[in-house]
């Protein structure tokens, strides 16, 4: 009943219940006393909208897209001066450090460091030896 | 211009501020009082249908366009409305804890902001008993005008789901009002 109420019974059953319902009367009270109920709920007041509603939650949607341009221009700015610093430490390194590409590069470690370890285990020196 | 809810929301997805404050003017309303009709509170109601207009501008991007849009903001203003009867429940247990303790703090007043008749105040009463989904649905069909399949999709139910939630809800508030 609540679905032939509804609208919501395909067209065969929507007309098998709205014949049963002209010959029974109780069933048309019970859909009476449906209607009646959603009568009830539709009449319940509804509130208003307090003015400047929509131009508030347009205002928080601004406020919203400056905060996320900002993170994205703050995290811009950051990978920037990351890059400047390891280019000015690149350049700072780079006639200290031999880059060989070869064991030398472990010529000066310690003997006791990981890299001598690692090598001497496997059979080679980085010191030469 | 395309005036059309989708057309909208593509416009909002790509920073379009004039079109969501129309998309808002359009939606606000209906809104605002399917949320009043959960919490029972104005003040409640407004915050969280500021926050619905939010969760949308947000996501405008990513809006499957299959789907309709008002059904979209319904599922999110319910899903606003599970959240906040959470976060009540919880502070209502706080308060009782509270007040047996001696501590204070009153009860939630049913209806704040809006001055009721009495059989309105007990409906709204008997509505607040039901269980979250049959009050959703009830409301979605009778105040909204949602389709079945269209509440399936707001609840993340089967469509036979709403059918037997909107049955017992229409069916208890009829004894309710049938013993007054």
């Amino acid at each position: 009943m609540s679905a032939y109420l509804d609208g919501e019974l395909d067209a065969e059953s929507s007309l098998a219940v709205a014949s049963h319902i002209e010959q029974c009367a109780t069933c048309r009270g019970n859909l009476a006393g449906l209607q009646s109920i959603d009568a009830l709920i539709q009449g319940l007041p509804k509130i208003e909208v307090s003015k400047g509603f929509s131009r508030r939650v347009v205002a928080r949607a601004k406020e919203w897209d400056g905060l996320v341009l900002g993170n994205r221009s703050e995290t811009s700015a950051f990978a920037s001066l990351l890059q400047l610093f390891e280019d000015l430490l690149d350049a700072l390194v780079k006639d200290k450090v031999p880059v060989t590409h070869t064991l030398d590069e472990f010529r000066d470690f310690p003997p006791l460091s990981m890299g001598c370890i690692y090598f001497q285990i496997m059979g080679q020196s980085p010191r030469g030896q | 211009m395309d005036d059309s809810d989708h057309a909208l929301i593509k416009a909002i997805g790509n920073g379009d501020h004039l079109a969501f404050e129309r998309l808002v003017q359009r939606y606000q309303h209906r809104v605002l009082n399917f949320i009043f009709n959960h919490t029972g509170d104005r003040h409640t109601a407004e915050d969280l249908a500021q926050e619905v207009f939010m969760r949308v501008y947000r996501a405008s991007s990513d809006f499957e366009p299959r789907g309709k849009v008002s059904t979209w903001i319904f599922k999110i203003a319910h899903n606003l409305c599970l959240n906040e009867a959470k976060r009540f429940m919880r502070s209502e247990r706080l308060h009782r804890t509270l007040h047996a303790q001696g501590i204070g703090a009153g009860g939630y007043v049913s209806s704040q902001g809006v001055e009721r008749h009495e059989y309105e105040r007990d409906l709204m009463h008997a509505l607040e008993g039901f269980p979250d989904n049959q009050r959703a649905a009830l409301l979605l069909r009778v105040n909204e005008g949602l389709s079945y399949a269209e509440i399936s999709r707001v609840l993340s139910v089967s469509v036979s789901s709403v059918q037997s939630l909107i049955f017992r809800a229409r069916t208890r508030l009829r004894q309710i009002w049938g013993k007054q």
